[in-house]
């Protein structure tokens, strides 16, 4: 975004709606910037959307969905 | 060592594409008779004993969510319709035409279906199917891969170790070792099996929308891909391959937006909890 880096940080349940954050960081690394996920979707093309959400629902989604082997 | 085949040549004798089941093939003509009664679908399942059996728990599973145990076949066509019990018949009985159905491949399947119900019934402008129609675009889908499994048991092994060491999709593979995929291999099982042609056509092209022959299909193709992402990403996946992109073309051709998906996967997720049930009888020997 604007030339920054941007980064999902997953900070908590599904339940807890879009429990996400952007985390922001400027060319140099001198600032960063962290921002809700919930108002930034359009910033993520959709597959980003789906793989953010899966990831969360498989970490936090209450053990419904095994976590895979790797996490 | 692998051999490059081509389509025609695989089913002209190292192939054999299965049959439809009997039953299924049955209902189908009852349902394109205007003067056959529904009570006759009923009986027709009801002959067979363990498919009815197999579509009775299917009725009263929790995706279905009535309210009061269905007991008898000719009951269930008189309160979900004839076209939902074919369907139904479908889901009980395809699995059982293969010899090699991993567990993981019903898992994966019977998520895909739900997926594919789900987007069916939220995504605008709709599908022209309904949910429980579009389950069986998504319980079909891979079912090439099964094939492949069964009459290429080598060269299956070796795409998946393609798989595996390059991280790349299975389809992917498939192509590299045989020189055809299982969505093509499937489609033909479809074609075979006289289905719609919106499912020949989804089947086709949801790794490569290209393979869609009828235009006015690659809504259903786009969203048949989107449905197997959405499962592989959340765990749901038939093998051990990488995750198939979805292209940006794709996303266009259904006109989805980052902005749809959160309610989409919220739907999904919730739908979650019948699927060990589904794929339970679906995989059960009848």
């Amino acid at each position: 975004m604007d030339g920054r880096i941007g980064k999902v940080v997953l900070v908590g349940p599904r339940a807890a709606p879009k429990g996400a954050v952007l985390v922001l960081t400027s060319a140099d690394g001198s600032s960063v910037e962290t921002r809700p996920l919930a108002g930034q979707w359009t910033l993520l093309a959709p597959d980003q959307v789906i793989d953010v959400l899966c990831m969360q629902e498989r970490v936090f989604g209450g053990g419904r969905l095994a976590p895979p082997d790797a996490l | 060592m692998s051999k490059q085949y081509d389509i025609e040549t695989l089913l002209d004798g190292i192939i054999t594409l299965p049959s439809l089941p009997h039953v299924v093939e049955r209902v189908d003509e009852l349902l394109g008779d205007p003067d056959r009664s529904l009570g006759e679908v009923g009986k027709v399942i009801a002959t067979d004993p363990s498919i009815a059996l197999k579509t009775l728990r299917l009725v009263n599973s929790a995706y279905y969510g009535l309210q009061n145990r269905v007991t008898s076949v000719e009951h269930a066509v008189a309160l979900l319709g004839a076209k939902v019990i074919k369907n139904l018949v479908l889901t009980a009985t395809v699995f059982d035409t293969f010899k090699t159905t991993t567990s993981q491949m019903l898992r994966h399947s019977v998520a895909c279906g739900t997926a594919m119900g789900v987007l069916a019934r939220r995504h605008a402008p709709p599908l022209s199917v309904t949910t429980e129609e579009a389950f069986v675009f998504g319980l079909l889908h891979d079912i090439g891969k099964i094939i492949i499994e069964e009459f290429l048991p080598q060269e299956c092994a070796e795409a998946r170790a393609l798989c595996v060491a390059q991280r790349m999709p299975e389809y992917q593979a498939e192509r590299i070792i045989l020189g055809i995929d299982h969505a093509e291999l499937g489609s033909r099982l479809a074609v075979k099996w006289k289905l719609p042609p919106a499912i020949i056509e989804a089947i086709a092209g949801h790794h490569d929308l290209a393979k869609c022959q009828d235009p006015s299909m690659l809504g259903f193709a786009a969203t048949l891909c989107i449905a197997d992402y959405i499962c592989v990403a959340s765990g749901f996946s038939a093998s051990e391959s990488a995750i198939a992109l979805v292209p940006d073309s794709l996303w266009s051709a259904v006109s989805f937006t980052s902005l749809d998906l959160p309610d989409v996967l919220d739907a999904f997720f919730g739908s979650l909890s019948s699927l060990d049930e589904l794929a339970s009888v679906a995989g059960a020997e009848a």
